[in-house]
């Protein structure tokens, strides 16, 4: 037992903090400070951590108590269990990822006088504690409130303790165990299959968009949507998850009254399913890390004409280092999935959702549009206006490109200071990559409400002014993950996971949100003042957004190259 | 030509100095070998020069160009191969060569003569299409001093070059070596092999701790002991006593 949590200490430590997964990377302790400050630390993050459950659960509250008003007690700890159960699955592959394609302590680790099955268990451990403090975090709270609204018994405000700590052990052992056996297929860290990643992912998706789409057009078509369509639709996911989870029925069982009998049951259960993958793991584990790894790429052989055709593309410095930008990101399965893939794919998805919607509710702009707007239309201005910057804000805070431009370099950076290219040159060659991307990112959408707005015949006006501002803040966002990378990069890893880390969700998305945000309140409140300026006011704005980003983008350039030089 | 001048650099968090005021002067066509125990400041020193870590105190001139000062002109002088080799993993071979060529904005002749002069010298051609993922340490030894060697400037940089590459290759780099500095340019490299340091460096520097303790040619050291003493034994001697 010692052994085991020997092994799961180390594991951990080596794959990364566990708050990089949420998207906080900033916040971890720093193991460098003296006990003191340390503690201080510990008690600054608790804090945070504490008001944070404390804000989730008087805000579940609410939303509960609406819930169970309206009967939907059953639903509403179903949707809440399932939810939490696609985080863990979300994070448990990420971790997984990280701790069973990617980690190179296999093949030390097998030589040791452990059983293999322990080494395989240390990593679900791994994998269980961090999806673990999630759901602790967001389901405790949650689940609380609930029961305080429900008036619960004790024996139900345990079961919301356990619960959440319960939950992820089934789709955390799932995850797991398809690894394991994934693992004898897939080499992730040792050749290019960002193909076969591609797919599968795709795939998955595919496999859970598609009845979804066609539920949603059918609800769309017979009962002209409303709160009925979204319970139903809320309620066939829950079905899937209960298909795939059995243990679902049990967790949602025991959150109600008399649920003691569920409660032992899923106790029961999570041991059993515990106990089954120790015995399989030790089966599989160690034939696994043997068969892995013999793939390698088709061997060519190559001669003198392969130089001179490979030597004859184009040779300018700024196109050569973008070339190689992009192959780092495109052949590396880790940077693929994170930066590229995942903003694709959200897009893809809540675009295609979006024209859906759109489509459904096309009769009602329609009607709406042929209404006198009069001074509506600058609330319509304003609330669109909003609505561009937050996704504008969103896609570049979920584009991991630039946030982890140098972090990915990892050993090559020393080559790349050595290069007689201005380091300013190579940040801006690194974070056009970026910007393109989140511009992908959210151009749909700010397509898509500018199109809305044309149909309440508001004045095309707005389209120049919503790109200009939805440009400003993706220009800052990227500019802002460019200069926290630099300031904090993850440089000396060994697998390419721990630089995908590095993303400052946080800060890049709210710093750009909170300068226009600023920006848009000074407008407002001229608009208040003189009623009927505001468009010559909004412009005033938009040149302020223009100029301040422009000195913002230069500042945080030279700041960030500042940090580089001293690295 | 390089020159450095009282380098001294401490660690944030470490008690001592990693390098303590250190002088050294490489002059044109000669081979520079940097030798010392593990952890004496060579790399950090290395680091230095090449503008990877900015010392506390003194300054590095490659050809004359301040590495701080006029950073750019000094990065088109050198080349460096840094102590790890494992690089650029995921670019192929090929890929990686004319990344670099680009860079240094070598003509298409040039880099197409070099690149085919190298590969055969260190028998990688039939393999350059293949990523550096898949070679073994040697290999990817070779390729990085394939990648620092390609255009060819006048001051080379290597940080233990030798380590992990076979007896051909290894006398490919030190043939490559002798040639580069007869044409009268300057060579410096950490190594820990004393025989090749004695065969091959015009000039050694010897480091323990920080501090440079010794400057010159082999044959001055061994001057300073009785005649058939062997290396092994003077440096455990030097630094044991510094
Ligand atoms: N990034 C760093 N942070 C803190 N200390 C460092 C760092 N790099 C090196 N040091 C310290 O500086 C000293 C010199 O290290 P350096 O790498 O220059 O030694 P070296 O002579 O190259 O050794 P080796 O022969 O093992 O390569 C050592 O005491 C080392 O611990
Ligand atoms: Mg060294």
């Amino acid at each position: 037992m010692r052994k085991l949590f020997l092994l799961e200490r180390t594991m951990r430590k080596c794959s990364g903090s566990m708050f990089a997964n949420i998207g906080m990377g900033s916040i971890s302790v720093d193991q460098n400070l003296s006990k003191s400050q340390r503690i201080l630390q510990y008690i600054g993050i608790t804090l945070v951590a504490g008001a944070a459950m404390f804000f989730i659960g008087r805000f579940s509250m609410g939303i509960f108590g609406q819930f169970a008003a309206d009967g939907l007690h059953t639903l509403a700890y179903e949707a809440i269990c399932v939810g939490l159960m696609l985080i863990c699955l979300f994070l448990a592959t990420q971790k997984a990822l990280s701790l069973f394609f990617l980690s190179g302590d296999n093949e030390t680790l097998i030589h040791m006088p452990i059983r293999p099955g322990m080494i395989a268990f240390a990593k679900a451990l791994v994998i269980y504690r961090s999806c673990a403090i999630a759901t602790g975090m967001i389901g405790i709270p949650i689940l609380i409130a609930a029961q305080i609204c429900s008036g619960g018994t004790v024996i139900s405000f345990a079961a919301a303790v356990l619960v959440p700590l319960l939950l992820p052990v089934p789709p955390v052992f799932y995850v797991v165990l398809l690894s394991i056996v994934m693992m004898r297929y897939i080499q992730i860290g040792k050749t290019k299959e960002s193909r076969a990643s591609t797919i599968t992912v795709i795939f998955m998706l595919i496999m859970f968009l598609v009845p979804q789409l066609l539920n949603l057009l059918q609800k769309g078509v017979n009962t002209g949507g409303g709160v009925e369509a979204v319970v139903e639709s809320l309620g066939n996911v829950i079905r899937i998850f209960e298909y795939i989870f059995p243990t679902t029925f049990l967790t949602v069982g025991s959150l109600q009254e008399g649920g003691i009998l569920a409660l032992v049951l899923l106790l029961a259960a999570i041991l059993l399913i515990v106990a089954v993958y120790a015995w399989v793991a030790d089966k599989l584990f160690l034939k696994a890390i043997l068969q892995a790894g013999h793939h390698g790429s088709k061997q060519k052989v190559a001669d003198e004409k392969t130089i001179l055709r490979y030597g004859s593309a184009s040779h300018s410095v700024k196109k050569a280092y973008a070339r190689k930008e992009r192959q780092l990101l495109f052949r590396t399965p880790v940077f693929f999935l994170q930066s590229v893939l995942l903003t694709l794919i959200m897009t893809v998805l809540f675009a295609v959702l979006c024209v859906f919607l759109l489509v459904r509710m096309m009769s009602e702009i329609t009607e709406m549009g042929k209404m006198e707007l009069g001074s509506y239309e600058a609330y319509i201005w304003y609330g669109a206006l909003g609505v561009v910057l937050l996704i504008s804000a969103l896609a570049v805070a979920f584009t991991h490109v630039t946030s982890t431009c140098i972090s990915r370099e990892g050993k090559n950076f020393p080559y790349m200071k050595t290069m007689p290219v201005p380091m300013k040159t190579q940040l801006a060659v690194k974070s056009r990559i970026g910007l393109y991307m989140a511009i992908a990112g959210a151009l749909p959408f700010v397509i898509i409400i500018n199109y809305i707005c044309l149909m309440l015949s508001v004045s095309p006006l707005f389209i120049p002014v919503s790109l200009i501002a939805s440009m400003s803040v993706l220009v800052l966002g990227n500019d802002v993950q460019m200069y926290l990378d630099c300031s904090s990069p993850i440089l000396n890893w060994e697998n390419e996971y721990a630089a995908a880390t590095n993303n400052h969700l946080l800060g890049s998305a709210l710093g750009p949100l909170l300068f226009v945000a600023v920006l848009m309140g000074i407008g407002a409140g001229c608009y208040m003042i003189c009623k009927t300026l505001w468009l010559p006011v909004i412009a005033v704005v938009l040149v302020a957004a223009v100029a301040g980003s422009w000195m913002l983008h230069n500042w945080l350039y030279a700041k960030a190259v500042k940090n580089i030089e001293n690295l | 030509m390089i020159e450095l001048n009282n380098l001294t650099k401490s660690y944030t968090g470490g008690q001592k100095k990693a390098v303590d005021n250190l002088s050294w002067k490489i002059n044109d066509g000669e081979i520079a070998g940097f030798i010392g125990p593990n952890g004496a400041g060579k790399s950090t020193t290395i680091k230095m020069m090449t503008g990877l870590v900015s010392p506390d105190s003194g300054s590095v001139a490659l050809n004359g160009f301040d590495i701080t000062k006029d950073a750019l002109r000094a990065k088109q002088q050198f080349a460096y191969v840094s102590d790890t080799p494992d690089n650029f993993l995921r670019l192929k071979v090929i890929e990686y060569l004319n990344f670099i060529a680009d860079i240094y904005q070598v003509s298409e002749e040039d880099r197409n003569s070099r690149i085919t002069d190298m590969a055969k010298r260190f028998d990688l051609m039939e393999v350059l299409e293949r990523p550096i993922m898949e070679f073994s340490h040697g290999m990817r030894q070779k390729v990085m001093i394939m990648g620092a060697l390609v255009h060819n400037p006048s001051i080379w940089i290597l940080d233990e070059p030798m380590v992990g590459l076979d007896p051909n290759a290894a006398f490919t780099l030190k043939e490559l070596m002798r040639e580069h500095a007869a044409a009268g340019n300057s060579v410096l490299f950490s190594t820990h092999v004393l025989e090749v340091a004695e065969k091959l460096c015009d000039h050694i520097g010897l480091i323990v701790s920080g501090q440079m303790v010794f400057q010159g040619t082999m044959e001055e050291l061994k001057g300073r002991y009785p005649k058939g003493t062997y290396l092994e034994t003077i440096f455990m001697e030097i630094t044991k006593n510094a």
